[in-house]
């Protein structure tokens, strides 16, 4: 189904946002392009709707931090966790934990911006460094918000910040670039 | 070998560049079509009950109660009606899934949004708000200071292509066929003491439709509604 909605009614007055009103224009606008995602990873429907469904989980329980439903940055910030549960369901279905999943492999594949060094080196990130990173400086969510978002500790979102700087200078310095 | 520091805004400029390169790379939301299964929609419903307990409780707990009827209302959208979908009344068509029904209206596209007043309100009421958005016009009536007793009435075109959906969030409702002015109205009552009660209605004549809800008795709802009339 392909539509818009336009303005969301709510049948008694509270004195606090109407979250489950904006959950459900979260649903309605985003459900089709989450499981797009989700299956661009999974390549496994059954799969993606379970993504997909553990992403809603995500985003009803950190609802308030969705301010505009249609802007881009929320857009971001769902395919962001979309993508995270979907790379969190493929490492749960690896058969061989030996043979680990190559974090530069897994995610999507996000073209590099042009004539912005930083910007493509960011692009070019394993998910779970690029998922940290945009949270961060392009939501402006905090550590702690990051991790209830993702579902890891606030360490482990720390660590994640650190050592995605850390990539981002590696692969500058290796590229030769100069900033 | 010391690598280079990056600022918070050179991270923030590259970050929104990236984030610009990875929502150009995916389809637009509204271009994106898909299925979900039966155990998918009943997953999410849940979800939708469990928090809108949650969200009740701590609600209540800070003394005002929550929406349950929740309306949205959607502009025009493409798609190809279920051949499942039965016709209650000649210009819409409706379509149920879980505890959704989506109101396919099929009026005539084009013209302009009549004018509306309501007649009757019960006493104390007062508009507090309007809030014309689009092609929709939505009134907010509240009864002093107590935001809980308050009424919302909205009206738009029910052109063809043009939806509503109505979502009970799974809580209990018992539907009546009403008419109202005429006109085929479906009036949908609580049976939670903290859920409001609805009713959506069509003008065929005018290609109007009508939304009214309310904490208020039905039979109430049902005055007001009588008592909505055209301008002029």
């Amino acid at each position: 189904m392909q539509g818009e909605i336009t303005l969301l009614i709510y049948l008694a007055m509270t004195d606090s946002p109407d979250d489950q009103a904006k959950f459900e224009r979260v649903y309605l606008q985003y459900r089709y392009l989450m499981l797009h995602v989700a299956k661009k990873i999974l390549h496994n429907h059954q799969d993606a709707e379970d993504a997909v469904h553990q992403s809603f989980v995500s985003i009803i329980k950190n609802i308030e931090k969705i301010s505009a439903v249609g802007s881009p940055e929320t857009r971001s910030y769902i395919v962001i966790i979309t993508e995270r549960k979907a790379i969190d369901i493929l490492r749960r279905n690896q058969r061989h934990p030996a043979s680990a999943l190559d974090d530069e492999m897994v995610g999507l594949d996000i073209p590099a911006p042009e004539n912005h060094p930083l910007a493509a080196a960011m692009a070019k990130l394993p998910a779970h460094y690029r998922q940290a990173l945009l949270l961060r400086y392009d939501n402006g969510f905090s550590s702690r918000e990051i991790a209830s978002l993702l579902g890891i500790s606030e360490s482990g979102v720390r660590k994640l910040l650190a050592r995605g700087k850390k990539a981002l200078q590696r692969q500058l310095e290796d590229e030769g670039v100069v900033i | 070998m010391i690598l280079r520091k990056f600022s918070e805004n050179e991270l923030k400029l590259a970050a929104a560049q990236v984030r610009g390169a990875m929502l150009s790379s995916l389809p637009e939301p509204q271009d994106c079509t898909g299925q979900f299964s039966d155990e998918f929609e009943r997953k999410i419903q849940n979800l939708r009950q469990q928090h809108a307990k949650k969200e009740s409780a701590r609600q209540v707990r800070s003394r005002i109660a929550a929406a349950l009827l929740v309306i949205l209302i959607g502009a025009s959208v493409l798609m190809t009606v279920s051949p499942q979908a039965r016709a209650n009344v000649r210009a819409w068509i409706k379509k149920t899934s879980g505890t959704q029904t989506e109101y396919w209206f099929q009026g005539d596209k084009g013209g302009v949004l009549p004018e509306y007043e309501l007649t009757w309100i019960p006493e104390g009421f007062e508009k507090i708000r309007e809030e014309p958005f689009r092609n929709t016009q939505t009134w907010v009536y509240q009864r002093g200071d107590d935001e809980t007793d308050a009424f919302i009435f909205t009206y738009r075109p029910a052109e063809k292509d043009s939806y509503l959906i109505l979502d009970t969030l799974g809580f209990e409702y018992e539907m009546e066929i009403v008419s109202i002015h005429g006109n085929y109205g479906e009036l949908y009552i609580s049976q939670d003491e903290t859920r409001s009660h609805g009713v959506i209605w069509l003008d065929e004549e005018n290609n109007v439709a009508f939304t009214l809800t309310a904490f208020l008795d039905p039979q109430d709802i049902l005055h007001i509604a009588d008592g909505i009339k055209l301008v002029n």
